[in-house]
């Protein structure tokens, strides 16, 4: 099939609404939120409901063209950078809540609805949807599945996989399958729990049943100041320790809470070397004695200040200063790589310290905002992407880090995925023979590579050639 | 190697360390499944002997089961092809344990009561109650994805899994997932293996993620007249915070072995901080004035074995087939109405767990085969009816999943085909033609 066929093939199914084709419209779909990397897709297809998605996905697998898929582009890490595909496949107009079930506390939405969206919509009946990625406001649910999205909240509740019952699969050949269902047991094996995090890469996921939350009875949250990150993790691991599963433990470094302060001015004291926010929900009685114990730990690790939010409101404005803390990191540097390496808890201080030594020989700023509570760091390694120079020195500290995660017994990626910014390091953490059979499993649900192709595995190259042969950043 | 001749086990014999392949009866009947009896038992030492064992298994095209320590292998219908038991108890170390950092990996042949015992001086556990513990292994757990009545409603095995090596139907030793609670690299190959019955490769690591232990725990119990009264009884501890976090509502029949005293009613459990389990102790009372609280080490610890055990069926339970419904919780009432003529006419006991949806049947050996099969016609039917799934456990017959998609029964074909292209891994165990 000849292009300009396709593209009318596909404007048939999709009306003119639903194909970007002006090259600057299609520009805005060059990146996700890891900017290291850009391509501006060819075309942008808009489905808006299943049966265009199957009908879309369908024509591309006649005309044998690899298509991306694409949520709300909030990835950080290239999941949806359209490298090897010509064609990339939004879920931002399939954006509608079809089923709402307060009583069995499920809901059922599209692909393209929004994360904050969802809890929203079920808010009236005291309930909520757990996964609470930063960019909940704008971050689709297609897309937290395909990356088995997390957020601070994941500690005591756990990831997108935790919470995701069922799901709709546009299969690249263009055929829908359902995978799980309304309720938790379904026989068979657990498709759908492998689909979860598989970053586009088994095809497109359409709607989803979701298990919603009850709304704890009673939560406090606790904001503690430490002189040092040192004394702040000393603390995370006493909490820990201690058998108290906060549902949220979230630290900050002084460049970062320096940063939040100046952009929204929460009033954290000028001199922390770091700030701990710390969540207790749960019934009204434990809760009490759980926030004590947390604030004591703290105290005896060193915190100078303990304030706790008093109303839902102070809460609000807590958690904003976290979720906002990238938004923030603007102020420091005109670009920002974050990294999503997970250490086990111990090794948080290790970690740290290496980060601070590796920053120092690359002569690099990175400030740190992580979820303290799971090992999953996050620096920020700050640059301007006018400088190649700088843009080299970032990627390579960037390996560094990851590859000293996986020596301290880590994981290359918590939960923004592997994209394309970590293909290299998954030979870190994999055998040649985990990867094999990974990519003979992917086989099943895509035998020809056409959905998201390039994504997560090294090519057999070998890892060298694929470490960041397409990087466009201008140099 | 010819299938299944006394060469194939000599040959597997020289590459394993002595005494690994046994071939004499005695130790065959103990590993029959059904009428059944395996050509070899092969005691494995470690995760190379496994791989070793299932590469050369898959040479000659030689059918092989994995055993953990038994109790669930009654759960499936026999294999249709049965040579080699791998039974995997000499896998039974510790291989990585860290308190501070709530992770634990441990083989596959570790026995969950040790499990326990090993996690509990420093008040830890896996936060939930698998039934017959001293008879189950991790591996057990994991490859029949075991759910327990404790923490029903919030987690399972597959919530818990960090990390999983095992040996694929090629003789190949794989790895998922790390030792980390949080991790996304590559696929998530825990969940698939999580219950697949072993059908996909042979577990031979895995990593936990632990939970600080509850501090304290109570159960207690509201004896009721009908299944349909206590399962409204249960609905109704739903209602106020704490929630309970183990709640059933059962109806034993006179032949299970259960007190007159036990045999219809609730069972709740709070665990937590003290207060927790104050409060929920509280709502109890408020709401039954007759509930009691069951002392652990009476009488009426058999009750909470009962329960816990109930999700099993086989020779070692007093029940001789079973099935399972799926069911929003909504359901479940309408569900209750009609299980409880059909229960009385079967003579079946019937356990449900509010907090999942979960509703387990379970048959003695005195009931007729037609009820049965009537029982199960009628479950299906209920189950498609309200988005639910119903399937049955040790059934006379192979059965196969007639409520999954055929697309999704593709999916997992080829899934099979890729990681046990020979076919040898449990055949027809758990699919009934692969």
């Amino acid at each position: 099939m000849q292009w300009a066929h396709l593209r009318e093939s596909l404007r048939t199914v999709v009306g003119s609404e639903g194909l970007i084709e002006p090259y600057e419209a299609r520009k805005v779909y060059e990146c996700d939120g890891y900017t290291l990397e850009r391509a501006v897709p060819e075309l942008v297809v808009l489905p808006a409901s299943t049966a265009e998605m199957c009908a879309v996905v369908r024509l591309l697998h006649r005309a044998g063209v690899p298509f991306v898929p694409r949520g709300a582009g909030t990835g950080l890490s290239g999941g949806c950078l359209p490298l090897e595909a010509p064609v990339m496949i939004g879920t931002s107009r399939m954006r509608r809540i079809l089923e709402i079930d307060s009583l069995n506390r499920r809901v059922m939405v599209e692909a393209g609805v929004a994360n904050l969206e969802v809890t929203r919509a079920v808010t009236e009946f005291g309930l909520h949807y757990a996964p609470d990625p930063s960019s909940q406001a704008a971050c689709s649910i297609g897309g937290n599945i395909a990356e088995n999205s997390g957020g601070p909240h994941t500690l005591k509740y756990g990831v997108t996989t935790n919470h995701v019952l069922g799901l709709e699969l546009v299969l690249p050949d263009g055929e829908a399958v359902w995978l799980g269902g309304w309720v938790d047991d379904v026989p068979g094996y657990d498709l759908r729990g492998f689909v979860i995090g598989s970053e586009g890469t088994c095809g497109i996921v359409t709607r989803a049943i979701l298990r919603l939350l009850r709304n704890p009875e009673a939560w406090q949250t606790i904001l503690a100041v430490f002189p040092s990150v040192a004394a702040a993790t000393s603390a995370v691991s006493a909490v820990i320790a201690a058998g108290v599963v906060p549902a949220a433990l979230e630290l900050m470094d002084r460049l970062i809470v320096q940063a939040v302060e100046q952009a929204y001015h929460f009033g954290f004291p000028a001199d922390a070397g770091a700030v701990l926010i710390a969540e207790v929900d749960g019934h009204s009685a434990a809760v009490q004695a759980e926030a004590e114990a947390v604030k004591k730990l703290c105290l005896d690790a060193g915190a100078t200040e303990i304030r706790s939010a008093a109303t839902e409101r102070e809460r609000a404005e807590l958690w904003k200063s976290r979720k906002r803390a990238f938004g923030a990191v603007g102020r420091l540097a005109p670009n920002y790589c974050t990294q999503d390496g997970v250490v086990p808890r111990t090794c948080l201080p290790e970690i740290l310290q290496r980060i601070v030594a590796i920053a120092e020989r690359y002569r690099l700023r990175v400030g740190n905002v992580f979820h303290a509570g799971d090992g999953n760091i996050h620096p920020i390694l700050l640059f301007d992407e006018r400088d190649p120079q700088e843009v080299r020195r970032v990627l390579e500290a960037g390996r560094e880090i990851l590859a000293a995660c996986v020596e301290l017994g880590g994981s290359i990626t918590g939960e923004h995925g592997v994209g394309v910014e970590k293909i290299a390091e998954m030979p870190l953490l994999f055998t040649p023979q985990d990867l094999i059979v990974m990519q003979a499993l992917r086989q099943v649900f895509d035998p020809e590579q056409r959905s998201n192709p390039g994504k997560m595995f090294p090519s057999p190259g070998g890892c060298v050639e694929v470490a960041r042969p397409r990087r466009q950043v201008p140099v | 190697m010819a299938l299944g001749s006394a060469d194939t086990w000599q040959h597997l014999a020289s590459r394993l360390q002595k005494g690994v392949v046994c071939t004499d009866l005695s130790s065959r009947q103990r590993f029959a499944l059904g009428s059944l009896l395996p050509q070899a038992v092969i005691w494995p030492a470690n995760e190379e002997e496994v791989a070793t064992t299932v590469e050369l298994c898959a040479e000659g095209g030689v059918a092989l089961v994995a055993w953990g320590a038994g109790a669930r292998q009654r759960q499936l219908p026999p294999p249709w092809r049965y040579d080699v038991a791998l039974v995997l108890s000499r896998l039974n170390r510790v291989v990585a344990y860290e308190p501070d950092d709530l992770t634990i990996t441990v083989e596959s042949g570790c026995r969950w009561d040790v499990l326990g015992g090993l996690l509990a001086p420093r008040r830890l556990w896996i936060p939930f109650d698998v039934a017959v513990p001293c008879q189950s292994t991790v591996g057990g757990v994991v490859a029949s994805a075991a759910v327990g009545w404790e923490r029903a409603g919030q987690l399972c095995t597959r919530d818990l899994l960090l990390g999983v090596a095992w040996v694929t139907g090629h003789g190949q030793l794989v790895h998922g997932g790390g030792r980390v609670v949080k991790n996304v690299a590559g696929y998530d190959l825990m969940r698939l293996l999580a219950g697949s019955w072993g059908t996909l490769g042979v577990l031979t690591q895995v990593t936990w993620k632990l939970l600080p232990a509850p501090q304290e725990r109570a159960i207690g119990w509201v004896g009721s007249r009908s299944l349909v009264h206590a399962l409204q009884l249960a609905m109704a501890c739903q209602e106020q915070q704490p929630l309970p976090t183990s709640l059933a509502a059962v109806a034993f029949s006179p032949s299970a072995g259960v007190a007159e005293a036990w045999r219809v009613g609730v069972v709740a459990g709070y665990s937590g901080t003290p207060e927790e389990v104050r409060a929920g102790k509280a709502i109890l009372e408020a709401k039954f004035g007759d509930a009691c609280w069951l002392p652990e080490a009476d009488a009426a610890a058999d009750l909470v074995r009962h329960v816990r055990d109930f999700s099993l069926v086989g020779p070692a339970q007093p029940w001789a087939a079973g099935l399972r419904l799926s069911l929003l919780a909504s359901d479940l009432m309408t569900c209750a109405e009609a299980l409880a003529t059909v229960v009385d006419k079967a003579q079946a006991s019937v356990c449900i767990w509010p907090q999942r949806g979960t509703v387990l049947v379970r048959f003695g050996e005195q009931t007729p085969r037609t009820s049965c099969l009537r029982t199960w016609l009628w479950a299906n039917e209920f189950a498609r009816e309200h988005r639910g799934w119903a399937w049955p456990e040790l059934w006379p017959e192979r059965w196969e999943f007639e409520s999954v998609s055929l697309p999704h029964l593709y999916l997992s074909r080829r899934v099979k085909e890729v990681l046990d292209p020979m076919g040898i891994l449990s055949p027809g165990r758990y699919w009934r033609h692969w």
